[in-house]
């Protein structure tokens, strides 16, 4: 029986804050509120193929990311990655897993031979410079980045060096949060191409996150779109414009997206909780 | 003329304004700052209380131990400030690079996070004080 990639079962998280009152000193604070990021969640993930999460800022994607990554504990609920739950078992879903996000985290001052390398003792693989140089090359990368500082590259080169390291460690579940945000149009196909190249290559389960209605169209098999911290959504791009794309002849997710959203406006006071 | 005078004075309020919000807002870290800064001048003191053993309050001065005896305790000292600062800006630097997240989701140990940065610490600090 094939595990399913991801499995959450009732996943919720709030995150509680002592908000000051405006004009209050700065030792005051308002009694705690709790801010839900995720509201009871249910999700099963085959392996293999992108899915799509989209949502306006604010939804939950990131925090959803996170407790896939294991750097957030679900208050209630349990989430398993391969089998793996991520609070008990967080070191072997560690060991399947990698993550690209929104800013290519990076010791700036190192090249990217030097952050390869870091990155591939901590995941137990060999920083071998051919294969780094193999797989920087196969991204569009010129050879010469890389020993220059990070801080030198442009942020495209600075994503795909980012995609390369997640590479390099060979996970199974890829978390990409907004892997394209910001980016030229030239470096966001670049880095959408990268992406393609390794679903051709190998069986890998990639998580996208975006607020890019295009590229989740042309990427995903699956989308989910998101708002308030619950799924509101969930089918291929074409089954979700299909249902939810509004009055418009020939919806796109874009559509769909403003149709989704839309409607939960009037609800997103219920979020905060006070308590 | 007096505009732009004005103007720079304006300036060098914003930026002392500026610290005194960013200092407001990390206040807490003002009580580990004024620990910190207690056990350095603790530290002074707990070497002067050896000079008794030196001969400092009787007759028998000797000028060249007690230098000796400074030296290696401020050179001791230094360099266990050393170890102590960079094992406590493991957490720091990888705020500042922003990539605590990303070490934090690596499939290593916590424990093995921090030895490493204290065996790198160990031996800068050894660097850094011998010659």
């Amino acid at each position: 029986m094939n595990l399913p990639a991801i499995d959450i079962q009732g996943v919720r998280k709030a995150f509680r804050r002592r908000e000051r009152e405006a004009g209050a000193p700065f030792w005051k604070r308002a009694a705690p509120k709790d801010k839900v990021a995720l509201h009871e969640l249910d999700l099963q993930v085959e392996a293999g193929g992108i899915t799509g999460i989209l949502g306006p800022n604010g939804s939950g994607k990131s925090t959803l990311i996170r407790i896939l990554g294991t750097l957030l504990t679900p208050d209630s609920g349990t989430a398993r990655v391969f089998g793996w739950d991520v609070v008990t078992e967080a070191l072997q879903v560690r060991r399947h897993v990698n993550r690209v996000s929104v800013e290519a985290a990076f010791f700036k001052e190192l090249s990217p031979w030097e952050n390869m390398v870091y990155a591939a003792r901590l995941y137990g693989y060999a920083g071998v410079r051919s294969r780094v140089v193999e797989i920087l090359e196969g991204l569009g990368l010129p050879g010469d980045v890389i020993d220059q500082p990070m801080k030198q590259l442009s942020r495209g080169q600075q994503q795909k060096v980012a995609i390369a390291r997640s590479f390099l460690t060979a996970p199974s579940l890829l978390l990409m949060d907004e892997p394209t945000t910001g980016l030229d149009p030239r470096s966001k196909k670049e880095v959408q191409n990268a992406l393609e190249k390794l679903r051709a290559e190998r069986e890998i389960t990639v998580l996208l996150c975006t607020h890019d209605m295009d590229e989740a169209a042309a990427l995903c098999e699956r989308v989910l779109m998101m708002d308030g911290g619950r799924v509101l959504a969930d089918g291929s791009p074409d089954e979700l414009c299909r249902h939810h794309g509004g009055a418009n002849s020939r919806p796109t997710l874009e559509d769909v997206f403003m149709h989704l959203t839309g409607k939960t406006l009037e609800t997103e006071e219920l979020e905060e909780v006070a308590t | 003329m007096v505009g732009v005078r004005r103007t720079e004075v304006g300036a060098l309020l914003g930026f002392a304004e500026r610290q005194m919000y960013v200092y407001k807002r990390y206040w807490v870290w003002e009580v580990v700052w004024l620990f910190y800064s207690i056990v350095s001048v603790l530290s002074i003191g707990f070497l002067a209380s050896g000079l008794g053993t030196l001969g400092a309050g009787g007759g028998g001065f000797d000028l060249r131990k007690t230098q000796l005896y400074l030296l290696v305790g401020a050179l001791l000292w230094g360099y266990l400030s050393l170890v102590f600062m960079e094992a406590a800006y493991a957490i720091a630097w990888e705020r500042w690079e922003g990539t605590i997240e990303y070490t934090f989701m690596a499939p290593v140990r916590r424990m093995t996070h921090l030895m490493g940065i204290c065996l790198f610490a160990v031996v800068y600090g050894l660097a850094r004080t011998t010659p």
